[in-house]
């Protein structure tokens, strides 16, 4: 089954529209402005941030003015531009074949302030869409860092693929936060200018905020999603591997999936967020493949990084460049400033090849590329019918306050006193031949770590297969809320604050996949789904297009739920082939 | 304070400000290298060091790419406090 886009669109500091943020961007507009405010920052800084005077609520849009003022800035961008990716056709939306998927890192952040509420929980966003529109579905959440957007869009591309459901519409969201913003601030990440990736004076990101959605169908349209594949580094939790190992893994796949070989790629939308981390490794990744010559771009220079956004927002805009046929040069480049040069496009120029390459990479050793071209007729697809599974997970390990059962029998009891951090290291001390990075992680990454280390205690399972071919598929319902708090507690220390950038690492759920893909080795796919609760259905439909759409013979897969004094974890695995 | 007594405080803040779980002072080589070989420090760690230089002693650190070589060894780390820190 093909998989088409249908629509795309923008909501950003450029304005409402995918076509508007196209042109805007072809006439060498920026959305990154200097900015002074003092809930972000107590100075001035480099930012790309949206006007809320562009946020009213569309004539049509199905809500009353009154429950519209009570949104928040990211929900408002959100809705507008899921309203306008589907054309306001409730039909589309509101169609049980359809599926709604929303991305994001930290959803609404700024509120963290306000105390725990139920604004703080991603799913809680997701389900207010669901209702607004009247979809009958539950609507995924997927948080994976900075690759959640194409992360996203590909769950919807393999859930249409698998019959699941005929139309996916996946919408992307982040806000400027004093509370990322510190993060980045303490990692030193954040550049004194607007970011110029891959350039000679790159000092580092500007961050950015946006809302973008993108309606995948199987009826043909003339732009088909015809790749995509997402990898692990396996290397560190917040520096990419030297030599872009997992993002090579990722485009391979993709480009073969999609059948395109280098000749005929005809552009790359990469990451590129101005680092020198990040930017050198896409050098090393796009050489070791050889791929330097084919013209690229990272559009950050205009958005900045808008991170659960970006992967949706500069999928759009790559669209738009099949679209109208032209590609959009490197905003901020002009000198290579990586050891090894590719081709940065530097004009805006007729594209020749109407096919993109879009990649992304994040925090926990994540990588995502899809693959969209211009489809002149509908695409013949031929791939074996994968059976589907009937059986149920087997959770081998489940971890509770108090308590911890292998295979159903309970190998450890030792009570529990109300705090987390203590009981889960007595446990693994305990239980385990020890890990030293276990006593840096924060108490969600201990809990996980201490149930795969049960799970593959007299077990080398993994060892059967290629690091490649196992995959990591992790959820739960706080995402990283605990350390959230945490790391807005240094926030506020009276006087000066000093974030820390231990903390403020694991503020992603998707870094527990990280921390296991390191221990043990694994570069294959990995997804971090935010839910209301442990759902085996919508699991075992992720297992399934999964086994069916990669090279996937392994799945490992978690809920590891974590906030405060209440924890709960369910660890097990299945087989491809059983 | 003395060179000696401050590398004493130096080992026992980097314990505490980087979990280093079952490491005590003693453990703790002053000349030893803290990066890659000995304690096997990693980049994040590195940041945390530059956090606890500002937060504890005042020193700024505005080029994390200098921090390789201050953060070399304990004994070099306390060399570079008595450097650099202003006489109050």
């Amino acid at each position: 089954m093909a998989v088409y886009v249908l629509s795309e669109s923008i909501v950003s500091p450029l304005g409402i529209g995918a076509k508007n943020n196209f042109e805007a961007l072809i006439q060498g507009q920026s959305g990154i402005k200097y900015h002074y405010n003092t809930e972000v920052s107590p100075y001035p800084f480099w930012g790309s941030v949206v006007s809320e005077k562009l946020l009213c609520k569309p004539a049509s849009l199905p809500l009353t003015d009154r429950l519209w003022d009570c949104l928040s800035k990211l929900e408002k961008m959100i809705m507008i531009s899921v309203w306008d990716a589907v054309s306001e056709k409730m039909s589309l939306i509101s169609h049980p074949k359809t599926i709604l998927i929303f991305t994001s890192t930290k959803g609404n952040i700024n509120l963290i302030n306000n105390g725990l509420s139920e604004d703080l929980y991603l799913f809680c966003i997701a389900e207010k869409i669901g209702k607004i529109f009247h979809n009958p579905n539950q609507v995924l959440t997927v948080s994976n860092a900075c690759v959640s957007g194409l992360s996203g869009i590909l769950v919807g591309k393999r859930l249409i693929e698998e019959q699941f459901y005929d139309h996916a519409i996946i919408v992307g969201g982040d806000i400027f936060s004093e509370f990322t913003y510190s993060g980045f601030t303490s990692f030193k990440a954040i550049s004194p200018i607007p970011c110029r990736p891959f350039d000679s004076k790159r000092q580092g990101i500007t961050l950015g905020e946006a809302a973008s959605a993108i309606v995948l169908g199987n009826e043909y349209s003339e732009i088909a999603l015809s790749g995509g594949s997402s990898s692990n580094d396996a290397n560190h939790i917040s520096g990419p591997s030297r030599t872009g190992e997992g993002l090579k893994l990722a485009i391979r796949e993709a480009l073969n999936q999609a059948q395109i070989s280098k000749n005929e790629l005809g552009f790359i939308s990469l990451h590129g967020t101005g680092t020198i981390f990040n930017d050198e490794m896409e050098c090393q990744a796009l050489n070791g493949l050889g791929l330097e010559n084919i013209p690229a771009h990272s559009l950050k220079g205009y958005y900045g990084h808008t991170l659960g956004a970006a992967g949706v927002l500069e999928s759009a805009i790559s669209i738009q460049m099949i679209r109208h046929g032209k590609s959009l040069p490197s905003r901020g480049f002009e000198e290579n400033g990586t050891t090894l040069s590719f081709h940065v496009e530097k004009e805006a120029k007729e594209l020749k090849k109407f096919s993109i390459l879009k990649t992304a990479s994040g925090f926990g050793g994540c990588n995502v590329a899809l693959v969209f071209e211009k489809a002149n007729h509908p695409i013949q697809v031929s791939r074996s019918i994968f059976q589907k599974i009937t059986e149920q997970v087997a959770f081998d390990v489940e971890i509770l306050p108090g308590e911890v059962y292998y295979q159903g029998n309970r190998i450890y009891s030792q009570k529990f006193i109300g705090n987390s951090d203590q009981w889960l290291t007595q446990a693994y001390r305990t239980l385990t031949p020890g890990y030293l990075k276990f006593f840096k992680m924060d108490n969600l990454c201990k809990l996980g770590m201490l149930a795969i280390e049960l799970l593959f205690k007299n077990n080398s399972i993994f060892e059967k297969y290629l690091p490649s071919e196992v995959a990591l598929l992790f959820a739960n319902r706080s995402s990283s809320l605990d350390t959230d708090l945490a790391h807005q507690a240094c926030l506020n220390k009276a006087g000066n604050y000093y974030p820390s950038p231990a903390i403020f690492v694991y503020t992603l759920p998707n870094i527990i996949m990280g921390e296991i893909a390191i221990k043990y080795g694994i570069t294959g796919e990995n997804l971090f789904l935010v839910l209301p609760q442990l759902d085996e259905k919508n699991l075992m439909q992720q297992v399934q297009i999964t086994f069916s759409q990669s090279s996937a013979k392994l799945i490992i897969i978690g809920w590891v739920e974590l906030l405060a004094d209440n924890f709960h974890c369910k660890l097990g695995f299945i087989e491809k082939t059983r | 304070m003395t060179k000696e007594s401050l590398i004493d405080q130096l080992k026992l803040q980097i314990i505490d400000v980087l979990n280093l779980d079952g490491v005590s002072g003693e453990d703790i080589d002053s000349n030893a290298p803290l990066f890659v070989e000995g304690l096997g420090l990693d980049s994040i760690d590195a940041l945390e060091l530059i956090v606890l230089l500002e937060k504890d002693y005042g020193i700024k650190i505005e080029n994390s790419g200098d921090a390789r070589k201050i953060f070399s060894s304990v004994s070099n780390i306390a060399q570079f406090i008595l450097d650099n820190q202003k006489v109050s």
